[in-house]
C-alpha cells in the first residue's frame, strides 16, 4: 500500500512538474524573469492589452512580428506562466523564453507569417524546430514552445596573412557529409559548404575520401593548431585546422552540425570573417538544439533546487525576476569578458575558485500590481554563512528616531541611509584578501598581499573613522522654490543695431538639508571654523553666527542664496533652510508623521519621492508644449514612491511602493494607460506643429 | 524597445530641469560693395549662467566632459591665432565673458570667400565632420546679390542626439543680421525682415524651428544697383 501511495505521489509530482516551467529552467542560469500568466491576465485581460498602441506597435516590432496579429491570435497562452532566462553555455550568451501554446494552428500561422512560410520546420524527437536566423531558433510541440536567442561570445580564430597558406593543408570532408544537415535556411552558406572534420568525424571522413576520391591534396595530419603555433608548424608542413569541438554531451552529435568550411583560396579577410560568422552561427545552433532538446525532454535539475531560490522568488507575484551573482561572475569572468577583454576582467572568474569563494548572492524581485500601487519586494539571500554574518554586522545599526525631525511634512523627498561604518571597513579587508586570492595574476602572491592588508588593518583606525562617520545619513528635499537671477539679452532697434540689456528671471532653487551623525563633534567644529580664516583671501563670503556658519553665494548669480553649516546633538547639518537651523537651535523638530519616523528608525534605507509635488514644482519651468501637457497629465496621475530596506531573518529585504492615482482599475492598467496617454500627447503635439507648418 | 525607453526618458528629462538650456546665437555680417566687410558671431549663454556656474564645477554632464575655463580660453586663443594667420582676415578678436557667459568672435575680411575659409576653420575646431561650414556665403559684386546657404542637416544631427542633449535647444534662439551699404531690393526668405533704413536684413528664429525646418536659414538678398 505504501508503495502504491508512493507511486501515485511520484506520478502527481511529475505531472505537476511537467506543467510548471519552473522545472525546465536549468540551474546554471544567471537570471530569470517569470510572468505569472494567470495573475497578469486577471489584472489586465489580453483583449485590453491588444488595444494599446505600445503592444501592437512597439512590442510586436520588438519581436519582429507583424502588427496584423493580436496577442489573442498568436496561439501563445498568455494566461499561463511564461519564463525567460539567460545563461552562458558553450561560449554562447543565450536568452530563452518558455511559453505555453493554447492554439497550435494560430501559433504555426504566426510563425509562418512572420518568419517565412517557406522555411521547413525540422522534425526532432517529440518537437519541431525552426532556425529563424543566425542567432535565433524556435521549437514547439503541441502544448508549449521555446524561443532561443544566442550570441557567440567565444574567441575568434586569429587572422594573419599566412592564413591562406593553410588551405592546402586543411583536412576537408566532402560536401556530402552535409546530407543529414538541417535545411539551410539562409542560403548564404549552402553554396560553398564543406564540413570541417570534427575529431569524431575524422575516421568517417577518411573512409569517405578513400571511397569517393573527392578530397583535396593532404599534406599533414589533423592536429590542433592555433595562432602562432600554426605559423611555426606551417613551415614544417604539419598543420591542420582545429574545428570547434562542442564539449557539452547534451548537444546532438550527428553530422548535421558539421561546421561548413570556406576554402581559403586567398588570404582575404572576407573569407576569414565569413568563416568566423559561420562558426558563430553553428555554435548558436548547437546551443539552440541543446536547449530545446533538454526542454522537451524535461531533464534539467530545476533551478528551484538552487539554495535560496524559493526564499527569494515568489511565483505568485505578477512578475518576478531572479538573479544569481555567482553565475553572473562566472559569465562575465569565464565566458564573456574573459574572452573579450582579458586580462582586466579575469579576476571575477571564480569558476575554478574553491567553493568558499562562491559567496555570492541570489536576488529575487517580485512585483505585485495592486489597485493604486505597484508593490515591489526584493529579497537577497547569500549562500555563505560568513557573508551573512558580515551583513548582519553591517546592517545592525539604524538611524536615531530624532533623525526624522529634520523632515518637514511638505517635503518633496528624502533618503535615509544607516549602516555600521566600522563593520563596513572591517568587511572590506576580507573582500580585498578574497579579491587578490582568486585573481589569476595575484593568487600566487596572496600570502604577501594578505600581509599587506593585515598591515593596513593595523594602521587604519576603523573605530576612529566610524566615530567621525558612524554611518547614519539623511538627505531631505524640503521644497523647490524660485530665486531671481540676472542675465543679459540683446535688444534690437529699428535698424537691427543691438545693445545688451540686463534682465531678471526666476530660477528654480532647491531647498534641501543634509544631515550626518558624528561622534566627533569637536573635529567637525574645527573644520567648520577653518574657512573663516581664508574667506577674505579667497574671495568668498563665510560668516560665523552664534551657533552656525553661513556660506553666502553672490546675489543673482547662483540658484542658492546661502548654505548653513552646524554641529549639534552629535549631528553635522548642511542646509539651505534657515528654519532647519533655528529648529535645531531651539530643539523644535518638524512634526513629521509616525509612519515616516518608524520607517527611518526601523530600516537601513528609507526613501520617499513626492512625484506629484515635484511635477507640480517643475511644471512652470517646462517650455515646450508637449512637455507641459505631459507634466500636467502625470502630475494628476503619479503620486509617490516609498522605499525601505533592512536586514531581516538572514536576508536583505527591500520593499517599495510606486503609488499612482486610484482612478485606474488597477496599477498595471494605470501604467499602460499613462504610457499610452503620453504617446498620444506627443503625437498630437507633433501633429499640431505639422499642421502649423503646413 | 526604443519607444518605451523614450517615454521613460521623457519623464526623467522633465524632472531634470536643472539642465534645461537656453542660449542665443547671433550672426552679424556687414558687407561693403567691394566685397570687404566684417563679421561677428556671438553666443550668449547668459540665461543659463547659474546652471553653467554649477556645470563648470562638474567633470561631466550628460556624458560629455566639461572643459575648464582655462581650456575654453585656450581654445579661443588657438582659434584666434589660426584666423590671424589666414589670408584676407584682419583685426581678429575673441572674447569670453565668464561672468555673463557670452562668447564673441569678430574679424574683418577682404573677400567673402575668406569668411567661408574662416568658418571652415571654426568648423574644424568644433569637429564638424559633415562640412556644414563649407561655403555658406556667396556674394556677386556685379549683380549685387548676396546668398546665405545652409549646409547643415540640422534635423538629422538633432535626431542623433540624446534626449538630454536635445534639451539644450529647447529655448535657444538664432538671429542673423546682414548689413549692406546699399538699399535692399528683395529678400527670398519670407521670415526675414528688412530694417527701417532698408540696408539690413534680420532673421530671428527659435533653434527648434530651424531644426524642425519650420524656418529656413537660406536667403538670397538682392541689392539695388
Amino acid at each position: 500500500m505504501k508503495k502504491l501511495v508512493f507511486i501515485v505521489w511520484i506520478f502527481f509530482f511529475s505531472v505537476a512538474r511537467s506543467q510548471d516551467f519552473n522545472s525546465r529552467v536549468p540551474q546554471n542560469v544567471f537570471g530569470i524573469v517569470h510572468y505569472a500568466g494567470k495573475m497578469l491576465t486577471n489584472t489586465i485581460p489580453i483583449t485590453t492589452l491588444d488595444k494599446y498602441g505600445i503592444v501592437n506597435n512597439d512590442f510586436f516590432k520588438a519581436l519582429h512580428l507583424d502588427t496584423a496579429h493580436t496577442l489573442s491570435s498568436t496561439g501563445i497562452d498568455f494566461s499561463s506562466d511564461i519564463y525567460q532566462y539567460a545563461l552562458s553555455q558553450d561560449s554562447i550568451l543565450g536568452f530563452v523564453t518558455l511559453f505555453h501554446i493554447n492554439n497550435l494552428k494560430n501559433f504555426i500561422n504566426l510563425v509562418d507569417a512572420n518568419y517565412g512560410a517557406e522555411l521547413r520546420p525540422l522534425k526532432r524527437d517529440g518537437f519541431e524546430m525552426l532556425y529563424l536566423s543566425a542567432n535565433s531558433a524556435i521549437a514547439w510541440n503541441g502544448t508549449n514552445g521555446v524561443f532561443i536567442s544566442g550570441v557567440f561570445m567565444g574567441k575568434r580564430e586569429e587572422f594573419y596573412n599566412g592564413y591562406s597558406d593553410l588551405d592546402s593543408l586543411v583536412e576537408i570532408a566532402p560536401v556530402d557529409s552535409m546530407d543529414l544537415a538541417p535545411p539551410m535556411q539562409d542560403g548564404d552558406l549552402q553554396s560553398d559548404s564543406i564540413a570541417i572534420v570534427t575529431p569524431q568525424d575524422k575516421g568517417n571522413a577518411e573512409k569517405k575520401k578513400k571511397s569517393t576520391g573527392k578530397t583535396r591534396k593532404k599534406k599533414g595530419s589533423a592536429e590542433p593548431a592555433k595562432g602562432k603555433n600554426k605559423k611555426e608548424s606551417n613551415s614544417e608542413n604539419e598543420i591542420t585546422m582545429e574545428p570547434p569541438v562542442v564539449q557539452d554531451e547534451e548537444v546532438p552529435s550527428d553530422s548535421a552540425h558539421s561546421i561548413p568550411y570556406f576554402p581559403l583560396d586567398n588570404d582575404s579577410y572576407d573569407q576569414w570573417k565569413k568563416r568566423q560568422d559561420s562558426i558563430a552561427k553553428y555554435r548558436v545552433r548547437f546551443f539552440a538544439d541543446s536547449i530545446s532538446s533538454n526542454h522537451f525532454k524535461n531533464i534539467y535539475p530545476p533551478v528551484s533546487m538552487v539554495s535560496g531560490y524559493d526564499r527569494v522568488m515568489d511565483n505568485s507575484a505578477g512578475l518576478s525576476v531572479w538573479l544569481n551573482t555567482n553565475s553572473v561572475f562566472k559569465l562575465f569572468g569565464g565566458t564573456v569578458l574573459n574572452k573579450s577583454f582579458s586580462p582586466f576582467i579575469e579576476f571575477t572568474d571564480l569558476t575554478d575558485a574553491p567553493a568558499e569563494a562562491n559567496e555570492g548572492f541570489c536576488t529575487g524581485i517580485n512585483f505585485y500590481f495592486l489597485k493604486d500601487k505597484v508593490h515591489t519586494e526584493t529579497r537577497t539571500y547569500t549562500f555563505s554563512d560568513n557573508t551573512r554574518k558580515e551583513l548582519k554586522a553591517l546592517y545592525k545599526q539604524h538611524a536615531r528616531k530624532s533623525t526624522a525631525g529634520f523632515i518637514n511634512p511638505q517635503n518633496l523627498g528624502y533618503v535615509s541611509v544607516s549602516f555600521n561604518s566600522e563593520a563596513a571597513i572591517r568587511s572590506y579587508y576580507n573582500q580585498l584578501k578574497k579579491y587578490f586570492s582568486y585573481y589569476n595574476y595575484t593568487k600566487e602572491y596572496s600570502d604577501l598581499i594578505g600581509l599587506y592588508v593585515d598591515l593596513m588593518e593595523i594602521i587604519i583606525d576603523e573605530k576612529g573613522i566610524s566615530d567621525l562617520f558612524p554611518g547614519n545619513y539623511l538627505m531631505v528635499l524640503h521644497g523647490l522654490g524660485t530665486k531671481q537671477v540676472k542675465y543679459t539679452r540683446y535688444e534690437y532697434d529699428s535698424n537691427f543695431e543691438y545693445q545688451p540689456v540686463e534682465k531678471i528671471k526666476d530660477q528654480p532653487s532647491p531647498d534641501f538639508s543634509f544631515v550626518m551623525d558624528t561622534r566627533r563633534s569637536d573635529f567637525v567644529q574645527k573644520a567648520l571654523a577653518l574657512p573663516l580664516k581664508y574667506a577674505e583671501k579667497n574671495n568668498f563670503i563665510y560668516i560665523q553666527h552664534n551657533d552656525y556658519y553661513e556660506l553666502k553665494f553672490p546675489e543673482e548669480e547662483s540658484v542658492l542664496n546661502s548654505l548653513y553649516f552646524m554641529v549639534a546633538d552629535g549631528r553635522f547639518v548642511v542646509t539651505t533652510n534657515i528654519d532647519v537651523i533655528q529648529k535645531v537651535m531651539h530643539g523644535q523638530p518638524f512634526d513629521v508623521d509616525k509612519e515616516t519616523s518608524k520607517r527611518i528608525a526601523g530600516n537601513n534605507l528609507a526613501a520617499y519621492v513626492d512625484l506629484k509635488g515635484i511635477l507640480n514644482a517643475i511644471k512652470p519651468q517646462i517650455k515646450d508644449e508637449g512637455g507641459k501637457q505631459i507634466a500636467e497629465y502625470l502630475s494628476q496621475n503619479l503620486v509617490a514612491i516609498h522605499a525601505f530596506s533592512g536586514f531581516r531573518k538572514g536576508e536583505l529585504v527591500a520593499e517599495s511602493n510606486f503609488q499612482i492615482s486610484d482612478r485606474f482599475e488597477n496599477s498595471l492598467i494605470g501604467i499602460f494607460e499613462m504610457i499610452e496617454k503620453v504617446a498620444e500627447i506627443r503625437k498630437n503635439v507633433d501633429q499640431d506643429e505639422q499642421n502649423k507648418q503646413n | 524597445m526604443p519607444e518605451l525607453k523614450k517615454y521613460f526618458l521623457l519623464i526623467l528629462i522633465g524632472s531634470s530641469f536643472f539642465l534645461q538650456g537656453c542660449f542665443d546665437m547671433i550672426e552679424q555680417l556687414t558687407l561693403q560693395d567691394n566685397g570687404t566687410g566684417s563679421m561677428q558671431l556671438v553666443v550668449n549663454l547668459s540665461r543659463s549662467r547659474t546652471q553653467l556656474n554649477s556645470i563648470l564645477k562638474m567633470k561631466k554632464v550628460n556624458g560629455h566632459r566639461v572643459p575648464s575655463k582655462a581650456e575654453i580660453q585656450k581654445s579661443a586663443s588657438d582659434l584666434k591665432e589660426k584666423l590671424e594667420n589666414m589670408d584676407g582676415l584682419s583685426d581678429v578678436n575673441t572674447q569670453i565673458d565668464f561672468n555673463n557667459f557670452i562668447a564673441t568672435l569678430d574679424f574683418k575680411f577682404s573677400r567673402i570667400s575668406h569668411v567661408n575659409a574662416a568658418l571652415q576653420q571654426l568648423g574644424a575646431k568644433l569637429k564638424d565632420q559633415n562640412q556644414g561650414f563649407r561655403e555658406i556665403y556667396r556674394y556677386d559684386p556685379v549683380s549685387f546679390s548676396f546668398l546665405r546657404v545652409n549646409n547643415f542637416a540640422l534635423g538629422v544631427e538633432y535626431r542623433k542626439m540624446s534626449l538630454a542633449d536635445r534639451e539644450i535647444f529647447s529655448d535657444a534662439t538664432y538671429t542673423s543680421i546682414y548689413r549692406f551699404n546699399r538699399n535692399i531690393l528683395s529678400v527670398q526668405n519670407p521670415k526675414s525682415k528688412i530694417s527701417a533704413n532698408g540696408r539690413a536684413v534680420m532673421l530671428k528664429s527659435s533653434a527648434i524651428d530651424l531644426i524642425k525646418g519650420r524656418t529656413k536659414i537660406d536667403n538670397q538678398i538682392t541689392l539695388q544697383k
